[in-house]
């Protein structure tokens, strides 16, 4: 609060200036500053509701906030492992369509997001080619991080070619939109632009900071916190007066500069604590929350990318988190790999085991079976084991449960292991498909894009 | 930092008394040694050296100060810069290199001493009409449509530190603007950076305004930022890419032809 009344925001738009200022703000007009005291804060965090839901195309409902955490994959890299080969490659617009189609199969990925932004398309509709590849090939929630306003407003476009409508598309969204605020404590005109068109829809969005511990905020994990809480409520506050009632979820992608390399990191075990803390103060805050996770700075699925994995997604599951964006990528985010997509499934379902926590029950204690099977004896023949091992056990798929003798035969590392799995659903999974006439509206949509917007 | 020495005359007396020379042999070899300078340090000298010092120390207003205390001893400018600043800032430099010290370290001693040769020096040397010694001179921006700066801020630091003159454009730069200010200064380099795969071609332009202006084979270019690459770098016909800070500053080096 102290940062947000005495230090101010930068507000890069006069005419949400000239909002915040009529709410009550005091604002700097020649500064573009706004310094926003506590009870406008809170009128902010009052409206945004505390959980809301999103649907998906088939009409399932998923309610985010005070629920379990829901996973959504990284988003937009621009690398990807190739599969055959295992070498990095720029990423493609059928890197994207396979990416989704996988996604929209692997159990713990409950909305979808573009894994990668295709780089063999014109970069004037890069995010507009993506939503389209990604909504054709799963039928999950979309999740968009379009970079300028007016392929923001393009891809609602396509969200409503979906929904069947504008109206259907407000009433219940199917998309759920990202922005970012520079850090720090900067809101520049583009995030402001792609924040109006969301709400302008009702449309929930991500309000998410991504400062970089030690260069566009304080070293101090604390600090960052403080950055990232600041940017994050005075954008809430406007997405609040430009659209009373808008869902909003608050988070950030916390990343640490390396102070050797400087290159961000967000496989780092500080990354991992401040997730756990954004959750807590989503709490604190009572709106839903959200951590960036699975980071990690290997470039391929070794041991590395499994380490930093587990610790960036466990903490912040563990302290409660309502959104996490993350399972696929390598790199700090910039390299996409199928294999991934598979590992981080696989340690998803390991976390998700470990928030279940031990059942204790009469049945779980199981003294009478204790007492029946007697001392000396042996449990696996027991009607409790039949019963109770599917509800107590976390099945792994790709991890290694084999001994040496039997693992010696084909010598299979987690990587290989991770590719199989990978091949296998892409070679099986057919996602619910699209109606043609809906696809056929979006593929003309993105030809007028291109037209309209690609210089020649 | 400086060890208190025991007072040469002290010094000289006990060797006398050992060696029975007499005071007048003696006052005579003192004047020969303080006509060359050779052991004790001139009041200039330990002027510079806290310059030196202070960019060390990373205090802003110390560096401030010791410049500004050179200044009024009339020491050249560019001696103030070359045996002051630049000396510093090569220590630190070194000891990041040697992993002794961080980014945080190199940059916090850089942005006191950019301040410095903004502020105090650079004015002073223009009044001579002298130019600033440097490796080269560098136009660095970030590309028009993007405002990530903080990459381009630490190459701008480091580029300063390791001895180029750095002339920073700051955010959301038309191509056309990187070259008519490499005109202007007559640069050796242009560095354009782009943090969005959207706002990546203005590098493109970037390349295509200099070769419209007959520049291309003087001003030599270098390009980075996340989703930049070598290949892209290749077929817009740029000169160098930079994956990072560190790779800046040595890619521009390479460029300039300047040995390690």
């Amino acid at each position: 609060m102290e940062v947000l009344e005495r230090v101010g925001v930068l507000v890069e738009n006069d005419a949400i200036l000239s909002l915040l200022e009529d709410a009550g703000a005091n604002v700097d007009r020649k500064e573009k500053k706004a310094r926003i005291p506590e009870y406008l804060v809170r009128y902010g965090l009052n409206k945004a509701p505390s959980s809301f839901v999103l649907y998906s195309r088939k009409g399932k409902k998923l309610r985010i906030g005070k629920e379990k955490t829901l996973v959504i994959p990284s988003a937009n890299a621009t690398w990807i492992l190739d599969l055959e080969t295992r070498e990095p490659r720029p990423a493609t617009k059928k890197d994207v369509e396979q990416t989704s189609r996988l996604s929209d199969a692997l159990e713990h990925t409950d909305i979808c997001a573009p894994s990668v932004l295709p780089q063999d398309v014109e970069p004037a509709i890069i995010d507009i080619s993506a939503a389209e590849a990604m909504m054709c090939n799963t039928s999950k929630p979309y999740f968009m991080a379009p970079c300028d306003d007016i392929q923001t407003s393009y891809i609602i476009e396509m969200a409503a070619i979906i929904s069947g409508g504008v109206t259907e598309l407000e009433n219940d969204p199917l998309l759920i939109g990202f922005v970012s605020p520079t850090s720090p404590l900067r809101l520049a005109v583009k995030e402001l632009e792609i924040t109006r068109k969301f709400v302008e829809h009702q449309l929930p969005v991500f309000i998410a900071p991504c400062p970089n511990s030690g260069a566009t905020s304080p070293v101090s994990l604390a600090g960052t916190l403080v950055v990232m809480c600041t940017e994050y409520l005075s954008l809430t506050l406007i997405a609040e007066l430009l659209s009373p009632g808008n869902p909003v979820v608050v988070g950030g992608a916390l990343g640490t500069m390396d102070m050797k390399t400087a290159n961000i990191s967000y496989g780092s075990v500080e990354t991992a604590l401040m997730g756990a803390a954004t959750a807590e103060m989503g709490h604190f805050y009572n709106l839903p929350s959200y951590a960036a996770a699975s980071g990690t700075e290997a470039l391929v699925p070794d041991a590395q990318a499994g380490y930093e994995t587990a610790w960036t997604t466990l903490l912040p599951l563990m302290a409660g988190v309502d959104l996490v964006v993350s399972p696929g990528l390598l790199g700090a985010y910039t390299v996409a790999s199928y294999e991934k997509l598979v590992m981080d499934n696989e340690i998803l379902g390991a976390i998700k085991r470990v928030l279940q926590g031990i059942d204790i029950s009469e049945t779980s204690l199981a003294v009478d079976v204790i007492g029946a099977v007697g001392p000396g004896g042996h449990f696996l023949a027991q009607k409790h084991t039949r019963e109770q091992h599917t509800k107590e056990r976390w099945f792994p798929k790709i991890s290694n449960r084999l001994g040496l003798y039997e693992w010696r035969k084909e010598r299979l590392d987690l990587w290989r292991r991770a590719k199989k799995e990978a091949m296998e659903i892409l070679r099986t999974h057919k996602p619910e498909p699209l109606e043609k006439e809906k696809e056929e509206r979006m593929k003309s949509l993105i030809k007028e894009a291109e037209r309209k917007m690609v210089k020649s | 930092m400086m060890e208190p020495r025991p007072s040469f005359l002290s010094i000289m007396t006990r060797i006398c008394s050992r060696l029975k020379i007499t005071k007048g042999l003696l006052l005579l070899g003192f004047y020969h040694l303080v006509l060359h300078g050779e052991t004790i340090l001139s009041e200039e000298e330990r002027a510079l050296d806290e310059v030196s010092e202070a960019v060390q120390s990373y205090e802003d207003e110390r560096v401030l100060s010791a410049v500004k205390k050179a200044l009024e001893m009339k020491i050249d400018p560019s001696e103030v810069i070359e045996k002051g600043i630049a000396k510093g800032l090569r220590i630190i430099g070194e000891k990041f290199d040697r992993g002794e010290l961080f980014l945080t370290d190199l940059i916090g001693a850089a942005e006191p001493a950019r301040k410095a040769v903004r502020e105090l020096l650079e004015p002073e040397v223009k009044k001579k009409a002298e130019k600033v010694k440097s490796l080269g001179k560098i136009v660095l921006g970030t590309v028009q449509g993007d405002i990530h700066s903080i990459g381009k801020d630490i190459v701008a630091s480091m580029l300063f530190a390791a001895g180029f003159e750095v002339i920073d454009l700051g955010e959301d730069v038309p191509a056309v603007e990187f070259v008519e200010k490499s005109k202007e200064v007559d640069a050796d380099l242009v560095g354009a950076s782009a943090l969005l795969t959207t706002t990546l071609p203005v590098q493109k332009e970037v390349v295509k305004a200099l070769e419209a202006r007959g520049m291309q084979d003087k001003v030599k270019t270098i390009f980075g930022g996340a989703p930049c690459t070598p290949e892209w770098v290749r077929e817009i016909g740029g000169d160098g890419y930079a994956e990072n800070a560190m790779e800046g500053v040595k890619v521009a080096k390479q460029l300039l032809g300047i040995g390690k």
